[in-house]
């Protein structure tokens, strides 16, 4: 894990440094101008916020089943990534909104499924830091249900008329617009995966440190 | 004996009439509400259960419920009304049910099979 820690964060932060010069450099869209630029900072997000969710649901899973507490130290770092960058999300998506629709916030499936989907994460961490102990197993359970809930707010936009844009909006991007957007996704990504190694580290030297804190004691 | 049995099978070949009558408000609050409860129940249930032990457990059962429960009572209201309005509008209440029956095959499967892993330390 050290050894790849270096390069991942070269590689992440000459991307985040490339980045804005590529999404400056995309092409106009033709109906939302400027404004459709924030897409490159919003679609990244909420794919690294499935990640994290994704591996915060399997190894809050292994941890209820095998009982492994590296897993659930994984999951915690995990959840906390995916409220960040659901946060982001929530951020970067009414500031297009307000532009596009005209209002900030709309109660519509899409928008109200993601919060919701921010919230169940939330829960997870008011969880683990008011649930006293034992809490870990419990907000295992959320996790698992907040994966759960993930694919339902991923196909929300397909099965209600809502007023988010469709999926089907990424592989239909123009030529110009298709290479920034994945540069950008994969930056986030990467981002993701250097903030898991790092949250999962520190929970790993609170572990230690408390075990050996317990050692003396005794 | 005799005497018992005929009133028995009397009393069994009268039963309550079926409930095949018209669709009254109180009928379809009576279903809603067996609805309700048989969709919330099993995670419902989960959730209280398991925090029985935690701290602050007062608390902490709507900050954890309500996230999950929100877009199933959502689902429930919605179709409600599609059948409740002036035209009933029955394609929008059957996609309601069905996404309700997805939620309702998720949940339960889920709190089935993570209830013994979480009750059993």
């Amino acid at each position: 894990m050290r050894k790849v820690f270096g390069p991942i964060c070269a590689l992440t932060g000459l991307m985040f440094v490339c980045a804005p010069l590529l999404i400056a450099r995309a092409p106009y869209e033709s109906t939302m101008g400027l404004v459709q630029k924030i897409f490159y900072f919003h679609v990244p997000s909420w794919m690294a916020m499935y990640a994290a969710i994704a591996v915060c649901g399997i190894a809050s899973a292994v941890h209820l089943f095998k009982n492994r507490p590296a897993a659930d130290r994984l999951a915690v770092s995990a959840a906390e990534l995916a409220v960040l960058f659901g946060a982001m999300g929530l951020v970067t998506g009414p500031l297009w909104g307000r532009k596009a629709w005209g209002v900030w916030w709309q109660w519509d499936a899409r928008l109200t499924m993601a919060l919701l989907l921010e919230l169940v994460f939330i829960s997870y961490l008011l969880v683990r830091s008011y649930g006293g102990p034992g809490s870990d197993k419990l907000a295992a359970t959320v996790g698992l249900f907040g994966l759960a809930v993930s694919p339902f707010v991923y196909v929300s936009v397909n099965i209600w008329r809502t007023v988010h844009p469709l999926n089907t909006v990424v592989p239909t991007l123009r030529a110009g617009m298709f290479g920034p957007f994945w540069f950008c996704s994969v930056a986030f990504l990467l981002l993701f995966t250097l903030l898991l190694m790092l949250r999962t580290n520190l929970a790993n030297e609170q572990a230690l440190l408390d075990d050996l804190y317990l050692a003396d004691e005794e | 004996m005799t005497t018992m049995t005929p009133t028995g099978t009397a009393a069994q070949a009268a039963p309550p009439a079926a409930p095949r009558g018209k669709v009254t408000q109180a009928r379809v609050l009576h279903s809603e509400w067996i609805k309700l409860r048989t969709l919330r129940s099993t995670f419902y249930t989960l959730f209280a259960a398991m925090l029985v032990r935690a701290r602050s457990r007062d608390v902490l059962l709507p900050i954890l419920l309500y996230p999950i429960i929100i877009p199933v009572i959502i689902a429930g209201v919605r179709g409600t009304a599609a059948l409740l309005g002036a035209e009933p509008d029955e394609p929008t209440a059957i996609m309601w049910i069905g996404i309700l029956a997805a939620f309702d095959a998720v949940f339960v499967t889920l709190a089935l099979w993570t209830f013994e892993p979480l009750m059993t330390e």
